[in-house]
């Protein structure tokens, strides 16, 4: 029950997270794709569609996180990339890139570099926690199950 | 134990990746898969050994990097005009640039052409013979461009 609750605050946290982090790269990609490219981990060629795509997948991320939808799927992308952003932040806190890493809107700035993956690193543990214990509260994934529960007692009822 | 969610997860990042392609295709302010000064140049590509030849002969060399950069290692005598001040720099550098009998930029790296930009944004501007070269600091080097490294101050 405590544990259902913690899942489905962690849920709606990593979801907000990534909603709030994805808005702004989604709406101005022309922004979004120096940022990428300043990392210099990525050809040239592959800058200007990898950070769209980058920037659509933590947006559908997101609303699958906060609607409940395919929590499991949805979990482990948003770890695995966290886990992509911890290692990035690190490598530029060992490469002192020292510029803005592009992770949040607005002007305020979030320097990349190890106070930044520590930082991704917090947003990972309730990342994993959603992806090792779901739950099912206010959730799309528990009405389908419970819709699939009922299909099931139905047929047996037939079956008698 | 990921077995089954590898499906469902290969699903969202192709779901992704069609809706990133489909926005920036069709919504105005969509980005391109190329930049155009690399799709689309109005500057001319200039190999190293041509463009040592072009400065030789008088031509304005721009280092089109970024100012840290430039502060590290440049070619002697290049001038800086990174992409981040081009608005502000252009003005003050336009007469010369206008009167050079060419302009060479370099300034290139794994993801980013800043020559490129550099090239393309003075070509828009009327400035004729702009020439961009692919190489990179250490080819100029190598191809017997002058370096110039700014001593440090000591720590």
């Amino acid at each position: 029950m405590l544990l259902d609750i913690l899942s489905l605050l962690c849920r709606l946290f990593v979801g907000f997270i990534f909603i709030y982090a994805s808005y702004d790269k989604i709406i101005n990609p022309q922004d979004f794709a120096p940022f990428v490219a300043q990392y210099e981990i990525a050809p040239l060629w592959t800058v200007n569609w990898g950070s769209a795509v980058f920037a659509w997948t933590e947006f559908t991320v997101s609303i699958l996180l906060i609607t409940g939808w395919q929590i499991r799927p949805a979990s482990f992308l948003a770890s695995l990339m966290l886990v992509f952003f911890t290692g990035l932040m690190i490598y530029a806190g060992i490469t002192g890139a020292g510029f803005d890493c592009g992770c949040f809107p607005g002007d305020a700035g979030h320097p990349a570099g190890y106070d930044a993956a520590l930082r991704d690193a917090i947003f990972l543990i309730p990342a994993l926690l959603v992806f090792f214990r779901p739950g099912e509260r206010f959730s799309i994934d528990a009405m389908r199950t419970r819709k699939h529960k009922k299909d099931i007692w139905v047929l047996d009822l037939k079956d008698f | 134990m990921l077995g089954p969610i590898l499906k469902p997860c290969l699903a969202i990042v192709i779901f992704a990746s069609a809706m990133a392609i489909g926005y920036n295709l069709f919504m105005p302010g969509g980005l391109p898969f190329l930049p155009p000064e690399i799709s689309r140049p109005l500057w001319r590509e200039i190999d190293v050994r041509d463009a040592l030849q072009k400065v030789k002969e008088g031509a304005v060399l721009i280092d089109a990097r970024l100012a840290g950069d430039f502060n590290v290692k440049r070619v002697r005598g290049a001038v800086k005009l990174p992409v981040q001040d081009l608005d502000h720099l252009y003005g003050l550098l336009q007469n010369s640039l206008r009167k050079a009998p060419a302009v060479v930029i370099y300034g290139h790296t794994f993801s980013t052409f800043p020559a490129a930009a550099v090239g393309q944004y003075l070509r828009e501007r009327g400035i004729e013979k702009i020439y961009v070269t692919h190489a990179r600091l250490d080819d100029l080097e190598q191809a017997g461009f002058p370096m110039q490294e700014p001593k440090r101050r000591a720590e």
